[in-house]
């Protein structure tokens, strides 16, 4: 098959793929990542449709994604023109956040407050302060099916391992809101113990403190420990602890 | 990362404001932050200008942005680069806003307006694979000739589907032809906004027999 003829087959294929694929929220968060690559390419002259073509199908059958796409294609094109155009009115800041910097204490060090280790268990207590600054990573951390991942879409907070450097058991931990019940939400502990992988990573007990509630779960064989219905108001309050002896 | 740094600023204005920002002295920090507010909120106004009250929204992405530059700008390891990198927290928290506020529209129907009646609805996520479709087995002009007659395109989403996927255009090309006769230029971006809002007509719009299983 000559070049021509392969390329019409391939941009065939991708028609099709465009009229059968549903993005899915993991599609759009791995499009979102990619896009400052894409639009390098783009403004760069190079021929980035066909360098990132994965990236081009989900632009194509996902408007949310595309509109992204299309306002950060004009931003950059209007910073690299220096056309970007000035507000009719620039309201004042609030920098009330200078005035006493001990108010705003770093995201390390909020955190390196919030985890203590006691000879078993590794606890982390958040907080109000703590809690805006736990920003969901572009790629969210996800192990359920697809109807599971599309009722728990939106993530709100999550703790990564490199987020705690002074932990030697990688933690990840995360909270998703319950579509189907936007007031609840899933907190999920991800404990990969050393030297251990799937499936052996099952039986790591894991604690919920809030108020009254106090709940106990174990790893599943991913090492991950999943607490339902919790309260999103309740968040500022948890605490996790993890159990600290080796895995089952 | 996607270049931020403005052209109309040298290395040293970002490494001068990057010091000036984590001064003890109060108003040289202060008026450090009142700088870097002018220069983040334009671009977080640009990103939602378009939004109901999108003046409010954008003065509180800036002002989230500020809070979070403040509290991990250590976290910044080239100086040099600061303002780009300041730029580039201001940008994602407007895109993350408008993404929230899409996802909670996403929870109560849509105007009737919006969807043309309820007469597009999304696909079903249980859609057959490409393999068992009937579209599968369509050759390339019969494809082709399905979008010239879809009722729900316009002659100018049918150019751009046309143009992409069976003329081998890219959407710089297409924009160029666009914007040909047009009082408005057309750019890439509109390109791309309208041939994904327009494939999503498309993929509503089949007929269920081409989605039958053989």
């Amino acid at each position: 098959m000559n070049k021509k003829n392969s390329d019409t087959d391939f941009m065939r294929q991708q028609f099709l793929r465009a009229l059968q694929l549903q993005p899915t929220s993991t599609d759009c968060e791995h499009c979102i990542t990619q896009l400052d690559t894409y639009i390098n390419l783009q403004l760069s002259g190079e021929p980035y449709q066909k360098k990132m073509p994965e990236v081009t199908l989900h632009l194509d059958i996902c408007p949310e994604c595309a509109d992204i796409y299309a306002r950060f294609y004009e931003l950059a094109l209007a910073l690299a023109t220096n056309t970007l155009p000035e507000p009719k009115t620039i309201p004042e800041p609030d920098l009330s956040f200078l005035s006493t910097p001990q108010t705003t204490p770093s995201l390390p060090e909020l955190l390196q407050k919030a985890v203590q280790q006691t000879a078993n268990w590794l606890s982390v207590q958040l907080s109000e302060l703590l809690l805006p600054l736990l920003q969901p990573p572009p790629t969210a951390f996800v192990t359920r099916t697809l109807a599971e991942r599309v009722r728990y879409e939106e993530v709100l907070l999550h703790i990564s391992p490199e987020q705690l450097p002074f932990w030697d058991f990688p933690v990840h931990i995360t909270a998703f809101r319950d579509r189907t019940e936007p007031s609840q939400c899933l907190v999920e502990v991800s404990v990969l113990a050393p030297g251990k992988e799937w499936p052996e990573l099952a039986g790591q007990r894991v604690r919920l403190i809030v108020d009254e509630r106090r709940e106990e779960t174990e790893t599943d064989p991913w090492g991950v420990a999943a607490f339902p219905d919790v309260s999103v108001s309740d968040l500022p309050r948890l605490r996790l602890e993890i159990e600290l002896n080796e895995a089952v | 990362m996607l270049n931020m740094e403005p052209e109309n600023h040298s290395a040293n204005d970002s490494k001068t404001l990057y010091t000036n920002c984590q001064s003890r002295d109060y108003t040289i920090q202060a008026n450090a932050y009142r700088q870097l507010w002018s220069l983040l909120y334009p671009i977080a106004y640009f990103i939602v200008r378009d939004q109901p009250e999108g003046e409010a929204i954008a003065q509180d992405c800036a002002q989230k942005a500020l809070i979070r530059i403040h509290q991990r700008i250590t976290e910044c390891r080239e100086p040099q680069s600061f303002i780009g990198w300041s730029r580039q927290i201001v940008r994602n928290i407007a895109r993350d806003e408008l993404r929230r506020r899409k996802r909670l529209r996403s929870l109560t129907p849509p105007a009737e307006d919006e969807m043309g009646s309820g007469q597009y609805e999304l696909p079903d996520s249980s859609r057959p694979t490409v393999e068992n479709l009937v579209l599968d087995k369509m050759s390339t002009e019969a494809l082709q000739e399905l979008i010239a007659h879809a009722s729900v395109l316009s002659e100018r989403s049918r150019r751009v589907i046309i143009g992409r996927y069976f003329e081998a255009r890219t959407d710089e090309e297409l924009a160029q032809q666009e914007s040909e006769g047009g009082e408005t230029a057309v750019r890439p971006s509109h390109i791309q906004v309208t041939r994904a809002k327009n494939m999503r007509k498309l993929r509503a719009w089949l007929p269920p027999h081409y989605k039958q299983r053989q």
